[in-house]
């Protein structure tokens, strides 16, 4: 049974989480709505829908098989009645009467049974019938039947309804919310809240938010003076910033590695032996495309089938390697079909989580128990995805087909005039070693006889000694014979050896990369699999998307047609999720928090007409990242200080209502790439194959098998020790520890959300982690390169780390951890040199010992500031 | 935390400070995260609805230690005798086996013949439960009494990476939050200076044994918080990642440094007032003990010689099971909730009378003088110990078959492990298997890996249906949609007995 555990999805109540996890979980959970007689007009969308998904939908809802009654709770009788589609809560029931009676409440069933106090006849089920039971709340059943005494009018669900730009609405704020229209829609909900929206952030703290946000680095001392000391509006110096830095390399390396979790990408296959995989090179692509500001449209379209266009370049079929970077397997045993049903589905979930936000993969099993996925509708969508000559299995190769090797165009032309040279003098030498097998027979016997006894300790005399060679030793003899012996042969040896050198230093030189390729002389197709296993077939199905949304229309029923369905304007979902992850990026949480899910159970939106004006904008102005991310980091909102000012956070402690900036932790990367940044190690190299940098010993050994090329971790030397992090080496099953503890993703399925936490492992790592170290005192020669008294040396720290000069009361603080271990390493100046020497770069010989070493220690209390860590 | 402070653990339900005095002292409003560093954990479950972790009942057992056997050891050869088969010696079973609808693995599903494969080793009864056990597993012998095998496991993979996934996250596929995150998130910590859920890795001593790959995906935590995924405590270089402080620098330094981060951290704290600036602070204060607390737990000079007689000669030398199996007696003191131990090389196709009795040797000693040594400490009374392997092996020999040598497939339809303590009944053995071990003959006595699941969570005070986490607008459970008993018939007494 392959999937049958796959999803647990079915809604049981969940006392649990609320208690143990307010902040982690409760997040996630729809705000319960406002006592009934608050509200003005109800509506189904925001009130009763999440009533009725959270309490109903497990056994009145979508799934046909857990429907009740007729299902397993009511003994298999009765006439199943479903609540989610307006087309069946209306029917008739067995009395004649339909459960819902628009306008009447009092005789409407369903009104009757939420509102009944007898735990045998109460619904939803009682807690004491089934541990599947919950309790509504009388405020929730107080909505229900005034939704049902106003006509109990249902709508389609909000995130099926195509969006549209709606008027800007009115505001209080005029001068705050002055042209930016993201700013109208959030000052119309802060000012119902009573909120008044903070002052703009100080330059110099809102220039480094800026820099983190667009290129995941902080700005240069030198950069941000230059920015501050600017004579011009500062609102046209910002903008320019924007600008100029939405056109770096470093902005390209940021967005890529957001993207890299969406398309879950890491450098090994995942599974049992862990084998390197080469696809890095569908990492630079992605590095290209941000570069270029490639539409996101084109950039969808691109990598789910790229190698479907017309005439592909060699581009459009790197960037397919989207579809091969879930894990794969090459356990011996393994059966095959198995894993391609399992890989299908991979992609099936990771294309909804990133452009549909629908959570596909619980209609592997089962009808979808909230959303209107049906299983059949789920294995269409696999059908896409399945049409491909691609082994399941992948033998633990780097280059698992289908594959294609990028060469440069000199190494191509090349390539191309060795390889006849090479097979033709490869024939020759065949054609000889069969004319001349007699010779080499003979000589063979000879030299025989004469090694019998020879001490000679040559390869070729050993194996000459040998009085019967096995084959493969007889293979090496012959090629001895006939590349050394042999006269006509030792010629033609002479000219191919160069040759197939020439050959194999193109080929290292020019990586492979994972692709996908359709099989040309089938239609795409999937079988129905009851509950997920992949040996209970049923029905076979052709590709199509969920009929909920719209059609495909004409368009061709294969990847190709499914790269157009998913960027027509149309489609009211790929444009939504996506503008909504990048506020997501940007603010720490997306206007619907459920990043990946925008069905019946996820979030509804804080700011729907906000979310929809920017996706609205978005595909208007050509799916260009560029626009959504100026538009968004120019607006008045993300300008805000992040202050908390008590009052407002009693109002509003999650800042739902963006009344202040969010001030949140950096992202694991984040923090490295700024250790190396602001110390001046970081080496900038735009793309390239991945590097190892250091890395506490045995971490790979300790969980890796035998023969697993990559059970030994050998860091590299020199530059690629000090990569931004996108580059460093992704090994699934051990991936980069202190990015791990920093909440980086493992990779082995798509994550469209990071969880951010704060624990004693991340002190632990900016402490002691040889990088932050080696980091740390980098930072503090420069600072002692730069200034010469303490006073001047803490304020350039805190310039390169938090991008302003320290208070006088922050400095006393600094300077008194500086005099303690000043002396300390005074009268141990051994370990002031220990310290020093951290790292395989070497210290400054020109400056003192253990001066050097405690400023060391004072860049690394203040590289672990939180508010270094934080934006 | 000393050890013979457990205890003085907290009583959970008795606290004065109630959540809304606490409220009340602290009008701000600290973020819950916040909260959650600032306060014991004890109160943090005052705060949040009058209790730690999500108890639904009264928990039997306050800790779990999971003995994790990687690559899936052959019944035949530990718990389950089948003396009948030497009469069946390379009887080919093709016909039963095409029968049985058993699917096989790609590594003998091409064979012609499945020549069946009587144990070399011989069994012999124990304790007043008479429970059998291989002669490999001389020192179970002596702890029958304090176990009780389940010849009746069963499930759903046949292959080691689903399987153990299975085993360990409860789902085959990956992307599921581990069985000790599970318990971790359900329980709450119990030390503050030390990880709830805590991994060690034995290493096995054979150089020949067939080693599976194991990755975080068992130990991690997914969607769950990352403070309940499983940290690895490692014998060699640091046991907790970046623990030692850089060359150079030493306590009073480290002391030095933090404390002047900690001001440094307050004066942000006033000018910003952003909660979790006073969760940075704490943790940093936690990191500044762990850096104590985990030394002294890896520090073993204060245990007897008797102690290390009890555990075997390897038990003084880091990263054998025997050392682990001490190591995890004194996590358990410490109150760390969910010890697991990977041992791993049970992965035996050929030559398995060779590597597995190697495999036994590593892990007999260690094993029972775990449960011995935890029982004289009164620990075993609220500590469960599981020991087993990810599914079980063939009756017929992948390859060549001998009487002296053989090897064997893998088979998910029956397999045997152990659990002990936390009212777990000894010396017993629960289930049976026909004469193949290949199908369970007991079918109100099935025990399916879900089963096993429910059964651990009720342990420790959890209903498995009850505990859940909500994910992209799901909630996931360990034990997910599929039912899954409780297996009370093995238990002293079950507030789930009706479930």
């Amino acid at each position: 049974m392959a999937l049958g555990t796959l999803a647990s999805c079915d809604k049981k109540p969940s006392s649990s989480q609320q208690e143990n996890e307010p902040l982690s979980n409760a997040q996630e959970q729809k705000e319960t709505p406002r006592l009934t007689q608050e509200l003005e007009t109800i509506s189904f969308n925001e009130h009763i829908q999440p009533i009725l998904s959270e309490s109903c939908y497990h056994c009145h809802g979508p799934d046909s098989g857990s429907r009740e009654p007729g299902g397993k709770l009511s003994g298999n009788k009765g006439q199943p009645f479903r609540l989610d589609l307006e087309e069946f809560a209306f029917e008739e029931r067995e009395n004649g009467k339909p459960a819902i009676i628009p306008g009447d409440p009092d005789n409407s069933l369903l009104v009757q049974l939420m509102e009944s106090t007898d735990p045998e006849q109460v619904m939803p089920i009682h807690p004491s019938r089934s541990p599947h039971g919950s309790i509504l709340t009388p405020e929730k059943i107080a909505l229900v039947r005034r939704w049902v005494k106003e006509g109990a009018k249902y709508e389609p669900h909000w995130a099926y309804i195509p969006p549209k730009k709606s008027p800007l609405p009115e505001v209080a704020h005029t001068t705050w919310a002055k042209e930016n229209p993201v700013d109208r829609f959030i000052a119309a909900r802060f000012e119902q809240a009573n909120l008044t929206p903070n002052p703009e952030e100080k330059p110099a703290r809102l220039i480094r938010r800026l820099y983190f946000d667009l290129t995941g680095l902080p700005p240069t001392p030198e950069a941000l003076d230059q920015i501050l000391s600017d004579t011009r509006d500062f609102d046209t110096v910002y903008r320019e910033t924007v600008d100029k830095l939405l056109n770096t390399d470093a902005y390209a390396e940021h967005w890529t590695r957001h993207w890299l979790d969406v398309a879950r990408y890491a450098d090994t296959h995942g599974y049992q032996l862990d084998n390197y995989r080469s696809i890095w090179p569908y990492r630079d692509w992605i590095l290209r495309a941000f570069k270029q500001n490639m539409p996101f449209d084109q950039f969808t379209r691109e990598q789910i089938a790229g190698d479907m266009m017309p005439d592909p370049s060699l581009n459009q079929i790197v960037a397919t390697g989207y579809s091969r970077c879930m894990p794969t397997n090459g356990e011996g045993g393994s059966i095959a079909e198995e894993y391609h049903v399992l890989y299908a589905q991979d992609r099936v979930d990771t294309t909804s989580a990133t452009w549909l936000g629908l959570t596909t993969g619980c209609a592997a099993c089962h009808d979808h128990k909230f959303d209107a996925i049906s299983m059949k509708e789920n294995y269409q969508l696999t059908a896409f995805f399945r049409n491909t000559p691609m082994a399941a299995l992948d033998k633990h190769a780097e280059d698992h087909p289908p594959n294609v090797r990028l060469m440069n165009a000199a190494d191509k032309s090349a390539s191309a005039k060795l390889k006849p040279r090479i097979t033709q003098l490869e024939k020759q030498l065949a054609e000889l070693e069969k004319k001349n097998n007699t010779p080499f027979q003979a000589w063979l016997k000879k030299e025989q006889a004469a090694h019998k006894s020879s001490n000679d300790k040559t390869p070729i005399a050993k194996l000459l000694k040998l009085p019967k060679p096995n084959k493969d030793q007889l293979t090496q003899i012959r090629t001895h014979y006939f590349s050394k012996v042999d006269p006509k042969g030792t010629t033609i040896h002479q000219q191919l050896t160069p040759l197939k050198k020439q050959q194999k230093a193109i080929h290292d030189r020019s990586p492979t990369t994972l692709v996908m390729q359709e099989n040309k002389d089938k239609e795409p197709f999937a079988h129905i699999l009851e509950r997920g296993n992949y040996t209970q077939r049923r029905d076979k199905v052709t590709a199509d998307t969920p009929a909920m949304l719209p059609p495909m229309a004409d368009l061709p029923r294969n990847r190709l047609g499914l790269a157009q369905w998913l960027t027509m304007p149309t489609n009211p979902l790929p444009a939504r999720v996506t503008v909504n992850r990048y506020w997501h990026y940007i603010f720490g949480k997306g206007i619907v928090t459920t990043t990946g899910d925008f069905g019946v159970m996820g979030a509804r939106p804080t700011h729907p007409k906000l979310l929809d004006w920017l996706a609205t904008d978005f595909v208007e102005n050509n799916w260009d990242l560029h626009h959504l991310l100026r538009t968004i980091v120019t607006s008045a909102t993300y300008r805000q200080s992040a202050q908390i000012d008590p009052k407002k956070y009693e109002i509003d402690p999650a800042n739902k209502w963006l009344a202040r900036a969010p001030r949140y932790r950096l992202d694991a990367e984040q923090i490295r790439d700024l250790a190396l940044h602001t110390s001046g190690l970081l080496h900038e190299q735009f793309g390239g194959p991945p590097v190892k940098p250091y890395q506490p010993k045995d971490i790979w050994k300790t969980i890796s098998m035998k023969k697993s090329n990559t059970r030994i971790y050998q860091p590299d030397t020199g530059n690629k020790l000090y990569r931004r992090s996108i580059y460093t080496f992704w090994k699934r099953t051990a991936s980069p520890p202190s990015m791990k503890i920093f909440n980086a993703p493992v990779r082995n399925v798509t994550c469209v959300k990071r969880e951010i936490t704060n624990t004693p492992l991340q002190a632990l790592v900016i402490m002691n982690d040889t990088q932050f170290v080696e980091a740390s005192r980098h930072i503090a020669q420069r600072a002692m390169q730069k200034a010469d008294t303490p006073e001047t040396i803490i304020h350039y720290i805190a310039r390169l780390l938090i991008s302003r000069p320290m208070r006088e009361s922050e400095i006393k603080v600094a300077q008194s951890t500086y005099s303690d271990a000043l002396e300390e390493f005074t009268s141990t100046p051994e370990e002031a040199k220990k310290l020093i020497n951290v790292g395989e770069s070497p210290p400054d010989p020109k400056l003192p010992v253990p001066q050097l070493a405690a400023w060391t220690v004072v860049a690394n209390q203040i590289l672990n500031m939180d508010e270094t860590l934080n934006k | 935390m000393n050890p013979t402070d457990l205890r003085k653990t907290v009583d959970l339900h008795d606290t004065s400070l109630t959540r809304r005095q606490f409220f009340r002292r602290n009008a701000m409003g600290l973020g819950s995260a916040a909260l959650a560093s600032l306060l014991p954990p004890e109160l943090m479950g005052a705060i949040s609805g009058g209790k730690t972790g999500t108890s639904h009942f009264p928990a039997r057992a306050k800790r779990v230690i999971y003995i994790s056997l990687i690559g899936a050891p052959s019944q035949f050869e530990t718990f389950d005798y089948k003396p009948h088969l030497k009469k069946e010696f390379k009887k080919d079973i093709k016909d039963f086996l095409v029968k049985s609808g058993q699917r096989l693995t790609g590594m003998t599903s091409g064979q012609s013949k499945f020549p069946v494969a009587p144990s070399f080793v011989d069994f012999k009864q124990y304790g007043d439960g008479g429970t059998w056990i291989s002669d490999l597993l001389p020192y179970h012998g002596k702890m029958a009494d304090d176990i009780c095998v389940i010849k009746s496991m069963h499930t759903d993979a046949i292959n080691h990476e689903p399987a153990n996934q299975l085993m360990y996250t409860g789902s085959m596929v990956a992307g599921r939050a581990s069985m000790g995150s599970w318990l971790s998130y359900g329980l709450g910590s119990l030390n503050q200076d030390l990880p709830t859920f805590c991994v060690l890795h034995a290493q096995h001593s054979s150089p020949y044994s067939n080693v599976q790959a194991i990755s975080a995906r068992l130990w991690g935590s997914t969607f769950l918080p990352g403070k309940h995924a499983g940290v690895n405590l490692r014998t060699q270089g640091d046991p907790v990642l970046y623990l030692k402080d850089a060359p150079g620098i030493d306590r009073k330094l480290r002391r030095d440094m933090l404390d002047g981060l900690s001001a440094l951290n307050q004066k942000t704290l006033e000018s910003v007032g952003d909660p979790e600036i006073q969760t940075r602070i704490q943790q940093y204060e936690m990191a500044y003990r762990m850096q104590m607390s985990v030394p002294e737990l890896t520090d073993m000079s204060e245990e007897t010689e008797e102690t290390y007689e009890l555990y075997g000669p390897d038990s003084k030398k880091p990263g054998t099971f025997a050392y682990s199996a001490l190591m995890a007696r004194r996590l358990a003191e410490r109150g760390v909730r969910f010890t697991q131990i990977f041992h791993r090389g049970w992965d035996q196709h050929g030559n398995l009378p060779r590597d597995i009795a190697s495999q036994c040797k590593d892990v007999d000693q260690g094993a029972y003088a775990l449960v011995q040594d935890l029982k004289r400490r009164g620990l075993l009374d609220d500590t469960l110990v599981i020991f087993g392997g990810e599914f079980g092996r063939t009756v017929y020999s992948q390859g060549t078959l001998t009487d002296k040598n053989y090897g064997r497939d893998h088979h998910p339809r029956a397999f045997s492990l152990w659990m002990a303590g936390a009212g777990v009944k000894g010396g017993m053995t629960y289930g049976d298997t026909d004469k193949y071990a290949f199908n369970i003959t007991t079918p109100d006595q099935k025990v399916h890996v879900r089963d096993l699941h429910a059964t651990i969570l009720e342990r420790c005070g959890m209903n498995h249906h009850k505990l859940t986490f909500k994910h992209q607008g799901l909630d996931f459970r360990l034990t997910g949609v599929e039912p899954a008993r409780v297996v009370t018939d093995i238990l002293d007494h079950s507030h789930m007995a009706k479930h």
